[in-house]
């Protein structure tokens, strides 16, 4: 797949698996792997852009006496994933055509 | 590799990079999180790959600008800052003197030059008062109005040959402020280039 297709798909994914309820690293990873190939290198920028971006909040949680990060997805992610499947609507229309041919 | 051993050489691998503290704190958590979830230490570890890959990543996905941000030594940071306005009561009187001694120099150097204009004057005014009053004093002092004439003729003619060494000694004491001048000056652009 294309590196700047995947990116932003990867985005999506990480924000479609915080829909079901904050989650941290790991489990986002294990969650979104049987869908999309994800390593723990590619995670972490897609967080961070995620973060400034404001479609995630972060908080720490206290978890065996140790600090783990947990992402909240925000009202603007929520938007995005809809402006998202919107654009990609349009794609599977042009996917059709390009595949068909039987647009008249 | 144990945990912390991995930690330490990712950390001396991209302490180059910005933010990469928060980049730590991340992986510190996903072996956490791996071996939490029955992974062995050794196998965690392994399964995050190559410390070279990780770094490589970190620095692809690090904006140009936000390097040479954190690379160039230009802009203020927040320590300095903060030393620069804690520092207050130490480098604001040390720069007052500074330029206390600075404005002193240059007064030190306009009176001696007013000096050596004032006594030439002197010399000048005495010299044609003399002059001019020696014909009054013929009738009541002959000899003395005769010393007051040549007196004020020798003045007259000092004030005269010291016109062109107080000339120069003002250019020459002009230049040296000028000196001081450009030699400060140079200090900052030196600071500016380096």
């Amino acid at each position: 797949m294309d590196a700047q297709l995947r990116r932003g798909i990867l985005d999506i994914c990480v924000l479609a698996a915080l829909r079901g309820g904050d989650s941290y690293g790991y489990k986002i990873i294990k969650d979104i792997s049987p869908y999309v190939d994800i390593s723990e290198s590619t995670l972490y920028p897609i967080l961070k852009r995620l973060e400034t971006s404001q479609y995630v909040s972060v908080y720490s949680v206290e978890h065996n006496s140790r600090l783990r990060k947990y992402y909240k997805i925000t009202q603007a992610g929520q938007e995005r994933i809809s402006e998202f499947l919107g654009e990609w609507q349009e794609i599977m229309g042009i996917y059709e055509f390009i595949k068909g041919g039987n647009a008249q | 590799m144990t945990k912390s051993e991995f930690l330490l050489k990712l950390q001396s691998s991209i302490k180059d990079i910005p933010d990469y503290e928060k980049a730590l704190a991340y992986y510190s958590e996903m072996l956490d999180d791996r071996m939490e979830d029955g992974m062995s230490e050794e196998e965690a570890v392994t399964s995050l790959g190559s410390i070279e890959a990780i770094r490589g990543k970190l620095i692809d996905e690090t904006a140009l600008q936000t390097i040479i941000r954190s690379r160039s030594s230009v802009p203020l940071t927040a320590t300095a800052i903060v030393l620069i306005i804690l520092g207050f009561p130490l480098w604001f009187p040390l720069v007052l003197t500074a330029l206390i001694l600075l404005f002193t120099l240059f007064i030190t150097v306009m009176l001696l030059i007013m000096t050596a204009f004032l006594i030439l004057f002197s010399f000048a005014l005495s010299g044609v008062v003399m002059v001019i009053t020696s014909p009054f004093m013929i009738a009541a002092n002959p000899l003395a109005a005769l010393f007051s004439f040549g007196a004020g003729l020798a003045s007259v003619g000092i004030a005269m040959l010291l016109l062109y060494p107080a000339i120069y000694f003002a250019k020459g004491l002009w230049s040296l402020v000028k000196l001081a001048g450009r030699a400060i000056k140079s200090i900052f652009v030196k600071r500016r280039v380096s």
